[in-house]
């Protein structure tokens, strides 16, 4: 399902002392069935850019066209909730997003709410937690019984049990050890790949961006300050630079290769891909040749 | 004579089957930065609520800077050190952030003077000045994050222990960050355990203690423990880029080096045998 944001404006607490605009002019489509990273700095904007995917918050000023409906200052709450199950948000902070008296319980929760049976609910649960690699004995505690990684899963757990069209993700992978990041990365693109859900990740993980994303989108002081594939936008080197943002490992240290002597063309972004110029311009083993 | 000295540390909690702390024994000198990795629940955070004494162990002994954690001793103590949650929503006390930060300072006979001064000071370094009157709930991720740090940098304990403090920092604001309180530690002679899954921040330790389902299980400094390559995924922690960069040249068949070289000293390698191609 595609949705796009037509010049919307975004005001915190409007008419008190404390008014403060997070988001500036931001027209910007997130295509269907596509895997789109929304990165940028500290207060940029980003997690409130997402909150207006399922009309959590809605626009001061413009709209937000989400499939058909279109969402504005004036929508009312009313008729909202097939929304929140058709684009499902994993929050920045997940023990925020936990209530339930067992992890399973919190998990099916989502699907039992959008009317799904008891038993299936609990299904779908069970499978959303072993996606996540939950262990089957955490399923009975209590959520807030957890490890900041374990409730981190529970909570992306209870999204996936939702089946949503559009899975949005806010830094997903913090707090998650390096095999739990990796599962999720996976995970993620393949229900891209695989079920066309739509993707919106949230991340300061620039190799992630240039390994998984199709579409990067460019936040900055709460305007969209580039849109583009990861080649594009990271091949930029002075805007990136002026920007304060940091390249994926391979193609900064491909950047300082090419300093002395090597070649790359193009910039290479993923581990892979830098290999795969590299090699070439080195000796191969036991004094061979190579080319 | 060691800072922070725990033997024999047990804790489980009340509902489970295992304990999360099993018989853990440490030893820290002042001064030294330690951080403490480990796969997600292999028990880090649960450690770090010992130590400042938020949860109390079943058996083993904690001591700080010379003190033995018990009941009686236990806000004593408290006021050496200095800990940044998890989650930054369970530190926040203040109605603005600049109450927040001074909030630590409350209890530990700072004068008014010293206290506004230290405010100004903390924010400005993690580069939350412009928002001292802001509500810390009305924050972004990030900016939580750094307003908890700075609250436990006014106070300038012995000891600072950050639980995944940077987890939410973009890259450039992680690594300020973590100049900053290398700057601080060696100017006060802190003392720095720090939680970590990110490679860069656990590089910046002097030693990297690895704890897995409640029990050490490895200790070592940053280029001994990375010399582990693809193992390191078990211990919760990533492959440096050089080793995995490393990994992959070899199996294209370039003869690389057997030991782990960082990233300059790969660097410097592959210019010097691009020379001899
Ligand atoms: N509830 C709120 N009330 C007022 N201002 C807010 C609120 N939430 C966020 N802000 C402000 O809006 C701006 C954008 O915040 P947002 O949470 O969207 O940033 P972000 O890009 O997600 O940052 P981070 O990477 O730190 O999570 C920030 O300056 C923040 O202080
Ligand atoms: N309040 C609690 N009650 C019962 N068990 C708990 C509680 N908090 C944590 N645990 C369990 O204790 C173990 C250790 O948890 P701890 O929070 O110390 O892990 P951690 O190493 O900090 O993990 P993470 O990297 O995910 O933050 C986990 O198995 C967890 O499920
Ligand atoms: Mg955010
Ligand atoms: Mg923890």
């Amino acid at each position: 399902m595609e949705i796009s944001f037509d010049k919307v404006g975004f005001w915190y607490q409007p008419g008190t002392p404390f008014a403060f605009q997070a988001l500036k002019d931001v027209s910007l489509t997130i295509p269907s069935g596509q895997f789109t990273a929304v990165i940028g700095h500290t207060g940029s904007g980003k997690s409130t850019l997402i909150q207006h995917l399922n009309a959590l918050l809605k626009p001061t000023t413009g709209r937000v066209l989400i499939g058909d409906r279109t969402i504005d200052a004036k929508t009312s709450n009313k008729h909202l909730k097939p929304l929140r199950k058709t684009v499902g948000i994993v929050f920045q902070f997940p023990e925020n997003q936990l209530f339930e008296e067992t992890v399973l319980k919190d998990i099916a929760f989502g699907p039992q709410n959008f009317g799904v049976t008891s038993q299936a609910a609990t299904e779908m649960a069970q499978q959303a937690a072993k996606q996540v690699g939950l262990a089957d004995e955490l399923l009975t505690r209590s959520p807030f019984e957890l490890s900041g990684g374990q409730m981190r899963r529970v909570a992306i757990a209870g999204v996936l049990a939702l089946r949503p069209d559009v899975l949005v993700l806010d830094e997903p992978t913090a707090g998650l050890d390096p095999r739990g990041r990796r599962d999720v990365m996976t995970l993620v693109t393949k229900l891209q790949r695989e079920q066309q859900m739509t993707i919106v990740l949230i991340t300061h993980q620039m190799d992630d961006v240039a390994r998984y994303a199709q579409n990067v989108v460019v936040m900055a002081k709460g305007a969209v300050v580039k849109q583009g594939t990861p080649q594009t936008v990271f091949s930029d080197a002075n805007w990136l630079a002026d920007h304060q943002l940091a390249l994926p490992s391979a193609a900064e240290f491909a950047a300082q290769l090419s300093q002395h002597g090597f070649h790359f063309d193009p910039l290479p972004l993923t581990e892979e891909a830098l290999v795969a110029q590299l090699a070439p311009q080195l000796p191969l083993k036991g004094g061979q040749h190579n080319e | 004579m060691a800072i922070i000295s725990v033997s024999n540390l047990t804790y489980q909690y009340a509902q489970s089957e295992a304990p999360a702390v099993n018989d853990v024994t440490f030893d820290v000198e002042a001064g030294d930065w330690v951080a403490i990795v480990g796969h997600n629940g292999s028990g880090k955070s649960t450690l770090a609520k010992l130590l400042i004494g938020i949860l109390a162990a079943d058996s083993g002994t904690i001591d700080i800077a010379g003190t033995r954690l018990t009941e009686a001793s236990v806000w004593d103590v408290r006021e050496t050190i200095g800990m940044v949650f998890q989650n930054p929503d369970n530190q926040f006390v203040g109605a603005t952030v600049a109450d927040d930060v001074a909030f630590g300072m409350e209890n530990r006979h700072v004068s008014r003077d010293v206290m506004i001064r230290r405010v100004k000071e903390a924010l400005l370094q993690v580069g939350m000045w412009e928002f001292r009157d802001r509500e810390p709930a009305r924050l972004s991720g990030g900016q939580k994050q750094r307003v908890a740090l700075a609250g436990v940098m006014a106070v300038a304990p012995k000891i600072l222990i950050l639980d995944e403090a940077t987890s939410m920092l973009d890259p450039e604001g992680r690594s300020d960050i973590l100049n900053t309180i290398k700057t601080l530690k060696q100017k006060l002679n802190l003392t720095v355990l720090s939680i970590t899954h990110d490679i860069d921040e656990a590089a910046q330790a002097d030693r990297i203690l690895v704890i897995d389902d409640g029990r050490f299980i490895e200790e070592a400094t940053p280029q001994a423990l990375f010399e582990h390559g693809s193992d390191l995924i078990a211990m919760g922690l990533d492959v440096p880029f050089s080793a995995k960069l490393t990994e992959l040249l070899a199996q294209r068949g370039v003869a690389v080096p057997a030991h782990y070289l960082d990233e300059g000293s790969l660097a410097d390698w592959l210019w010097k045998s691009r020379l001899t191609k």
